[in-house]
């Protein structure tokens, strides 16, 4: 590629790369969303979901509020009936659905932020001893059982809050962090591969050339245009997440009663299955089902935009 | 090709260890003393000293290490905490339980996604695909504890006398009621993997169904039927089998899971107890079969790829190792 003398004009025409990558992806994911039906149910499930999560708990009374009406099935005054306590399911379920909603949003934050650096740097300078280690370090992760090591480190830990030096970490971080980690090898691999394509543009060439240092083209550039596809894995990931959660505190290795979380509350339902009280596991699972079929529905229908081969 | 085999073995080998001392490391990382954890918090200090002894929790660090791998070495993995049995023991017993509900729920699985997914391919944007599409992607969702409790609670309550809704008998006690024990388990185990392979085989069937030899295929006289039965298939089974292969690891975590909900007598259950009640010799026995496990299948398939498909065989022949 020829150098121009006037750097600053080849910058100016390779910087609306970035807005111009954003605003397709966004029209395109307006597009998907008026053309997939399915797509269309996905945002409209996660939208409920996410409302029930943030309001459901300032609407309704307080989770923890123990009454005499004990296994009550719903009613008027209990929409989803109430527990062993007499407290009310619908409270416990939306408090439930805003822990998992949280968790799950924070483990994806963290596992973006410990591996799509790690990604970009691995693709960018892809081939070289760096990449090797990072790409063998994502390799052996993947080789491991994550959500069987993630139980026992919980078991071993115990579940309450852990104390780490002069470090509290509360029960709810742990799950975060353990959840990251298992996310880390996919985010890692689909940075490193969109970073590749990455550089092997022309405006990183005509931004090497104009002397703009490489950590900024980095930062500011190929970061830009690999963050679409990323956020496409993120967005499952929150699905996995909101599961994962689920069933380590189902399993009683993840967050504790006295805080409701879905999974502690279907753990709870087991024990009063047979006395018919179905609404006790029937009703927060479907709720936990429209979290997860939600975030699912919305990735996939953003996988299918972002994958040239089923774009045309 | 034994290079190749014993490559990977070493590989897998080297990564079980890897975990090994994870789970050593995660022990001594824990807060707290371990013989407390395992007592309790309000026993006589004599008492959890005693068993700190026994349990050698107060040599050297680096002593403790070393005969830890030791014992991993010759198969020593010490007895439970309670019950004082070794854990070797519980892990054979249990061992038969996880493992029929693996292969079978495997098999089971697969071909379910395989039928599901070939129709799905051979009939795009018919009402079939649709509701194939819908029943997968709710499958892909479903949290596998919670519908195993709602079939327990419906073939409990609701339906009784059809399928035991949990528990386990022998196949060598009764194999009639052994394969009925296994039914709801095996559903909910496979649900998750039926649907991602299912919609795997689908996408590589379409991609497979474009490309030219299938429109040479086609060119030479061959209907559409047996074309997509014995063109596009062998193709689109390449990337479905690494699907399969990566599923595996959801099928061993599930287990443990499926087991704990229908109150099956395996590994899995085991692990989960003991993490509850912090019996942690077996759970670091219980950890590592299962780590094993994963790994042995894991090296496994990657072997029967590089046998089955020559591209694959030729790419790790040609880079000197798996990627």
């Amino acid at each position: 590629m020829t150098s121009t003398p006037r750097g600053a004009a080849v910058a100016d025409q390779t910087i609306p790369h970035r807005p111009r990558t954003l605003r397709r992806s966004f029209s395109l994911a307006v597009r998907t969303l008026n053309h997939n039906w399915l797509t269309r149910v996905g945002a409209v499930l996660g939208f409920a979901y996410i409302l029930f999560a943030l309001l459901g708990p300032v609407l309704t009374p307080d989770p923890l509020q123990q009454s005499n009406d004990i296994l009550q099935g719903p009613n008027s005054t209990y929409l989803f009936g109430t527990d062993q306590l007499g407290r009310d399911m619908m409270s416990r379920a939306a408090a439930g659905a805003r822990v998992s909603l949280l968790v799950a949003i924070a483990s994806v934050i963290v596992g973006l932020v410990l591996a799509v650096p790690a990604g970009m740097l691995a693709g960018f300078r892809g081939g070289t001893l760096l990449d090797e280690i990072i790409m063998r370090s994502v390799d052996v992760l993947l080789a491991l059982p994550l959500f069987v090591l993630g139980m026992f480190v919980l078991g071993v830990f115990g579940t309450g809050d852990t104390q780490i030096g002069f470090l509290t970490v509360p029960a709810a971080w742990k799950v975060v962090v353990l959840i990251a980690i298992a996310a880390t090898p996919f985010f890692a691999r689909v940075a490193r591969a969109a970073t590749l394509t990455e550089v092997e543009e022309d405006y990183v060439d005509a931004l090497r050339v104009v002397g703009v240092p490489r950590r900024a083209i980095l930062s500011r550039e190929i970061l830009v245009n690999v963050l679409p596809p990323v956020l496409v894995q993120a967005f499952l990931w929150i699905a996995i997440a909101i599961f994962a959660e689920a069933a380590l505190s189902f399993l009683g290795l993840g967050i504790q009663a006295p805080q409701p979380t879905l999974g502690n509350i279907l753990f709870d339902a087991t024990s009063y299955m047979f006395a018919g009280a179905w609404w006790f596991s029937v009703l927060p699972g479907l709720v936990l089902l429209m979290a997860t079929v939600a975030f699912n529905l919305v990735g996939d229908g953003l996988n299918d935009l972002l994958d040239p081969r089923l774009r045309q | 090709m034994a290079g190749f085999i014993l490559r990977r073995a070493v590989g897998s080998v080297l990564v079980f260890f890897a975990v090994a001392i994870l789970v050593f490391a995660m022990i001594h990382l824990a807060p707290g003393d371990i013989a407390q954890l395992m007592l309790g918090v309000n026993l006589d200090a004599t008492i959890i000293e005693e068993l700190a002894q026994e349990l050698g929790l107060r040599r050297p660090f680096i002593v403790q290490f070393g005969s830890y791998l030791g014992d991993l070495l010759t198969g020593e993995l010490g007895e439970s905490a309670f019950s004082k049995r070794p854990v070797w023991e519980m892990l054979k017993e249990r061992a038969p339980v996880t493992l029929e509900l693996g292969l079978v729920t495997a098999a089971f699985a697969t071909v379910i996604a395989l039928l599901l997914g070939l129709i799905a391919a051979a009939l795009p944007g018919s009402f079939l695909d649709g509701l194939i599409r819908v029943v997968t992607i709710v499958g892909i969702s479903i949290p596998n504890f919670w519908l195993g409790l709602v079939l327990i609670m419906v073939f409990a309550i609701y339906i009784p006398g059809i399928l035991p809704p949990g528990g386990w008998i022998a196949f060598s006690q009764d194999w009639v009621l052994n394969l009925k024990s296994l039914v709801l388990p095996g559903l909910v185990l496979s649900v998750g993997t039926v649907a991602v392979v299912a919609r795997t085989l689908r996408a590589s069937m379409l991609d497979a169904l474009e490309r030219d030899y299938v429109m040479f295929a086609r060119s030479m006289g061959l209907r559409r039927r047996r074309v997509i039965g014995t063109v596009a298939f062998p193709n689109a089974m390449l990337p479905t089998t690494t699907v399969i292969g990566l599923l595996v690891g959801y099928l061993v975590s599930g287990s443990v899971i499926v087991e704990t909900v229908f109150t099956i007598p395996g590994v899995g259950q085991l692990l989960v107890t003991a993490l509850r009640t912090q019996d942690i010799p077996v759970a670091i026995g219980a950890t590592l079969f299962v780590a094993g496990l994963f790994l042995f299948i894991n090296l496994l398939v990657d072997i029967s790829y590089a046998v089955l498909n020559p591209r694959i065989r030729e790419l790790y022949l040609r880079r000197g190792g798996a990627r």
